[in-house]
């Protein structure tokens, strides 16, 4: 049985269907767990890198790198599956972010593996190389959040690819490790916790 | 414009819970039955009430998976929902500029 609603008049339904209409399309997307995800991959990809320069041990870096993007690319489609099920909105803006980041790591991927694998790019600017790569998704997804942070941390990845490339040496790999952990896991864990707190304000309204 | 005759608007567009549903599910891929109800304001048994009339009318389909074990109903709009709420919201614009403004009560005496 339906309750019978009070008679509308037309200037507040089609207020009401535009309101309904744009906070639909800016409904927020958790995209917090391919940030922690991926930041951790990165790091600890990066970190093993790094100590088989030091001669820490010897194991391939290509293989390093193959077993952390082999892993991102799985956790990232059942993370993406999962949302498609539970997030309150699958719309545009999820399509155009996943683009942006599939375009990102397939990016890093050719580039880690086809350019350093096959030496036609040398290694030590390949951090850098794949700072400016991840300064472009966060730019892209930028205006999808319409949040500062989001721009900042593009700026930041910049900054910081710029400089590894003015600076190839060993120790912008140990840079790299930082990184992924500063500026994508912990924004990843942030995002988190706060849409926890919105989860949980909603539930107490 | 204080009132109009409902009755040349499809009458299943024309409720406010109806009509906020369809222009929700106008918009995005498809929405989960929390947030249309967070969005419409509506109690569960009265959002599904509606939501059951327009799935009967075939403006609207629903799809019911688990996630942790939880039943989670996603909706998304038919050709025949989009096309209901689309002629709907020409009907309400012609309205709106076919008709003369408001009369303010203090200069209607």
């Amino acid at each position: 049985m339906t309750r019978p609603d009070p008679a509308p008049r037309p200037e507040d339904d089609l207020a009401l269907i535009r309101r309904l209409m744009e906070g639909a399309r800016e409904a927020e997307v958790d995209h917090s767990g391919h940030l922690i995800l991926w930041g951790f991959l990165q790091a600890a990809a990066a970190s093993l890198a790094y100590l088989v320069l030091q001669g820490a041990f010897q194991v391939s870096i290509s293989g390093i790198w193959a077993v952390a993007v082999g892993i991102g690319f799985a956790g990232s489609g059942l993370l993406a599956r999962r949302s498609r099920k539970s997030a309150p909105v699958n719309s545009l803006v999820n399509r155009v972010l996943a683009a942006i980041w599939v375009g990102c790591g397939l990016s890093l991927s050719l580039v880690g593996f086809l350019g350093a694998g096959l030496g036609s790019l040398p290694s030590p600017v390949m951090p850098g190389v794949k700072c400016v790569i991840i300064g472009c998704a966060f730019f892209g997804s930028a205006p999808l959040f319409n949040r500062t942070a989001y721009w900042a941390l593009a700026a930041v990845w910049w900054i910081l690819g710029g400089a590894l490339l003015v600076r190839p040496d060993v120790g912008s790999n140990f840079v790299f490790v930082c990184a992924p952990i500063l500026f994508m896991l912990v924004p990843g864990l942030m995002l988190r916790a706060r849409r926890r707190t919105t989860a949980r304000l909603h539930v107490i309204a | 414009m204080t009132n109009y005759d409902y009755r040349q608007f499809d009458p299943l567009v024309h409720s406010r819970i109806r009509l906020s549903v369809l222009a929700i599910l106008a918009s995005v891929d498809d929405a989960e039955f929390t947030y249309l109800r967070e969005q419409v304001k509506a109690t569960d048994g009265n959002l599904g009430a509606h939501l059951r009339r327009l799935e009967e009318a075939g403006y609207v389909y629903a799809t019911k998976h688990f996630v942790d074990r939880k039943p989670l109903t996603r909706y998304r709009i038919t050709e025949a929902g989009r096309k209901a709420f689309r002629s709907y919201v020409d009907s309400v614009e012609r309205l709106l500029l076919a008709s003369p403004p408001d009369v303010p009560r203090s200069a209607a005496g």
